[in-house]
């Protein structure tokens, strides 16, 4: 098997994620390439969550609906995720929470009386589900010490030697079941250099690369961690980053600290942006470089905190009152999130204004593989900050070309238009939009955001099954990239999806291009697309 | 030393209702930078959105004018990011104590060298006499017709309790003591905040009178200590509490950094960037 697809369930505080984390990294380890998702309710305790490894040979973009192994924490594991389990795949499962009825291959493991055993609390019983893991793959069994002493490393010494223990009885009980590997494995070329991260440190590491000086920003999931990745390096970046009392500060800070010299960062969620709304009108206005980075949550309101979604490019794309000059982007995977990350603050510069990199909570907090030299591949600067002896003036009333207050229509009219020039010179330099996959195809997905990954799998799946199709992703909102009307008059079959109910991409397109794509696939249940998800909707379609 | 005509901005034509306070905070504020002799290069002026916050249009320095209610966290954010530069904000009851109060109590917490100049009359003037809300319990206003029904806020005992470091009052038609302040303010190493009783023409008559300028009663006057924190609320909270004028409270030596260091950006390189990661890295 070269793909193999693990779902981990269990109440909220028993482990579930420190257990997913450890199987991803363990496998990360034997040289796989990791697709993380993890699906957890907005509460602290007490709930059912879920944590979905997709682990490949090959690039990993997305995660599955179905698995191959699942992992019950809970006996809600049993009734729910087991159900998801692949013809021959395995269930690992205490007697004591539950007898599946499921047609899965059973691995039974008393992980709760083993934890209470060797380490003297249940607690443990992620660390006994880890050794049974590891050795489901046939992993070295001195990996579960160097891991563990790795992932518990704030607990005392010999906690972290009850919890290895308590690993290996693990890794001895499922040996004695399961006798084939889940999947083939070996430990890595050392000299392959590769990291396991989520898109909000990609995001945080770009914004450092990018020479960011100043962030401020309002804790709001899912693009919490930006702040705390960068508040946890600033020791070492210098960078200048505050966790301020709301969004509305925030921003006007950022707008503050551009105006005086920094290059200048913000990061928050859909609820964040609607409060920052006015400042990125504010940073057009006053031509300031600022780059917020607005992580999606399904809405209105507080809406799924912790689930994803696409629900807020027409937010973003019409932030602010009047015509705002606000270029707005949004990557595909994780490396594609660091290049644009970084040359957001580029074209910050060259527009001298606000610049809106958009992401979702399913690449925001997934984790992939991603190999070291991703982090090189974007472009260099070349908009250094120009410098001045001049005094500046910064008016966000509208103002003639020396920063002094004007309501002369003619230049009123000048002073819009210049803005806008600005976004239409940027335009020449993004590149145009493209087909990828299969190069005379029947299907084309069309597609923005983190949803990208699952369409590439789809496309792989269909072409496989005889329905060649491509993907056509769309990057760059405003200014529309090019190509994308010459590209969509070639296809035979457009299918457009979207993580939100009103095609709100869709509707870009037609506005930009006068091309309707007629059949959507748009899905709102604050879940990430998986591939056998779409190609069933996809051949209903069809 | 610089004089006061280096701040003057001449290009722009003022609009100011005449004999505003307003002007008397403007030539306060431009005989405090010139007596702390700093170049106007080195002063950014913010202003908030309503009269006075048009104060930076004239005057010749760098100057910034930003949305209603967030001068200030533009201003704290232009101090962080070039300590080297007297960051003053010229803004209005309204901005300061309505819409961007949250900002303020921050502020406050935060204490970010920068002077914060409230222009207090409790009334929107640019918004043609709504009542503001520092506006007295029953004040009558064209969105209040039937006076309001609040009492009004206490600007100097917002800042005690919130912890500010600076906190004064001046009066616009007292130039001479209001400049004062402003340099004190200015020295200070430490957010400057200042209520300053302006007098609006239009919309705020009565503070126009003589007996309002007279009714001013200064704190120098009385021995009061402006190193005693309970002493300061006493004053503010006493009787006539709102007519007092010049430094309630001033705390220096507060431990405190003063700013950031100048930023930069310390990780340009590859090998500094994979070093933030390196507990992220796969391990063979």
């Amino acid at each position: 098997m070269n793909r193999l697809s693990i779902g981990i369930g269990g109440q909220a505080g028993e482990g579930v994620e420190t257990l997913g984390h450890a199987v991803a990294n363990l496998m990360a380890k034997m040289g796989k390439e990791i697709a993380t998702n993890g699906e957890f309710y907005n509460a602290i305790k007490g709930s059912h969550n879920t944590f979905e490894i997709s682990v490949s040979d090959e690039a990993a973009l997305s995660t599955s609906t179905h698995y191959n192994l699942v992992i019950a924490m809970d006996g809600q594991t049993l009734a729910e995720e087991a159900r998801r389990i692949v013809t021959d795949g395995y269930l690992i499962y205490d007697p004591e929470t539950g007898a599946p009825d499921v047609s899965a291959k059973l691995v039974a493991v008393p992980f709760l009386n083993i934890a209470q055993e060797v380490a003297g609390t249940k607690l443990a019983k992620n660390m006994v589900l880890f050794g049974c893991f590891a050795a489901m793959v046939k992993a070295p069994k001195e990996l579960l010490a160097s891991m563990i002493d790795e992932l518990l490393k704030n607990l005392p010494p010999e906690v972290k030697q009850r919890n290895v223990e308590a690993a290996q009885r693990g890794y001895e009980v499922a040996s004695e079941q399961v006798h084939e590997s889940l999947m083939r494995v070996s430990v890595k070329d050392p000299a392959v250099e590769n990291y396991l991260m989520s898109g909000n440190s990609i995001s945080a590491l770009a914004a450092v690369r990018a020479g960011c000086t100043f962030f401020a920003a309002y804790p709001m999931t899912p693009s919490t961690s930006i702040l705390e990745f960068l508040a946890k390096w600033s020791n070492k970046t210098k960078m200048s980053v505050h966790h301020v009392e709301d969004e509305l500060a925030a921003i006007n800070m950022a707008v503050g600290a551009s105006y005086a010299g920094a290059r200048a960062m913000v990061a928050t969620s859909g609820g964040g942006f609607a409060l920052m709304t006015e400042g990125v009108g504010l940073a057009a206005m006053l031509e300031t470089p600022i780059v917020v980075v607005e992580v999606q949550r399904p809405g209105p309101a507080t809406g799924l905190p912790t689930r994803t979604g696409q629900g807020d490019l027409r937010q973003v794309l019409h932030a602010g009152q009047g015509d705002v000059p606000h270029m707005v982007l949004s990557p595909g995977t994780h490396e594609e999130a660091f290049q644009m990350v970084r040359e957001a603050f580029e074209y910050a510069e060259a527009i001298r204004g606000p610049v809106t990199v958009l992401m979702e909570k399913c690449l925001a907090e997934g984790m992939r593989t991603i190999d070291s030299d991703a982090f090189d591949r974007a472009l260099d600067f070349t908009c250094e900050r120009q410098t001045s002896d001049k005094l500046k003036r910064a008016i966000s009333y509208e103002h003639d070309a020396e920063g002094n207050p004007t309501e002369e229509p003619l230049t009123v009219i000048d002073r819009q238009r210049s803005r806008w020039n600005k976004i239409d010179a940027i335009a020449e330099k993004l590149p145009p939009g493209r087909l990828e996959g299969a190069e005379s195809a029947t299907v084309t997905l069309v597609c923005w955001g983190a949803t990208y990954g699952a369409a590439m799998e789809t496309s792989k799946l269909l072409t496989a099954e005889g329905i060649a199709t491509n993907v056509l992703h769309i990057k760059y909102f405003r200014p529309f990239q090019s190509g994308v009307l010459e590209t969509l008059q070639k296809t035979v079959r457009p299918i457009l999806i979207e993580g939100n109910l009103t095609a709100q991409l869709g509707g870009l397109i037609a506005e930009k291009t006068g091309f309707e794509i007629k059949d959507k696939i748009l899905d709102v249940s604050g879940r990430p697309f998986t591939a056998e998800g779409l190609v069933e909707r996809i051949k209903e379609i069809l | 030393m610089t004089s006061i005509g280096d701040y003057h901005c001449n290009e722009v034509k003022r609009s100011w209702c005449p004999g505003c306070g307003d002007f008397g905070i403007e030539a306060a504020l431009k005989s405090a930078l010139s007596k702390s002799n700093i170049e106007p290069k080195r002063v950014m002026t913010v202003g908030g959105i309503g009269c006075s916050g048009l104060l930076p249009y004239w005057t010749k320095t760098n100057s910034f004018v930003g949305l209603h209610g967030r001068a200030l966290p533009a201003a704290i954010g232009m101090s962080i990011a070039d300590p080297d530069s007297q960051v003053v904000v010229m803004a209005g009851d309204g901005d300061a104590y309505g819409i961007g109060v949250g900002h303020l109590v921050h502020a406050f917490r935060r204490n970010q060298k920068l002077v914060y100049m409230v222009a207090n009359n409790g009334v929107y003037a640019l918004t043609k006499g709504q009542v503001s809300p520092t506006a007295e319990l029953n004040a009558k206003g064209s969105s209040t017709p039937f006076g309001i029904n609040m009492p009004p806020i206490d600007p100097i005992s917002l800042a005690l309790i919130s912890g500010g470091t600076f906190v004064a009052r001046g009066f616009a038609g007292d130039i001479p003591h209001l400049a004062e302040i402003i340099e004190r303010a200015i020295a200070h190493e430490g957010f400057s905040f200042i209520d300053i009783l302006q007098p609006c023409v239009s919309y705020h008559k009565n503070m126009c009178d003589s007996s309002y300028a007279a009714s001013m009663i200064k704190l120098e006057a009385s021995n009061h200590d402006a190193g005693d924190l309970n002493a300061a609320l006493t004053q503010a909270r006493g009787e006539n509490g709102n007519r007092k004028v010049g430094i309630f409270y001033c705390k220096e030596n507060n431990n405190r950094k003063v700013s950031d260091a100048h930023m930069y950006a310390g990780c340009r390189s590859s090998e500094d960037i994979l070093g933030l990661i390196r507990p992220m890295r796969v391990t063979g």
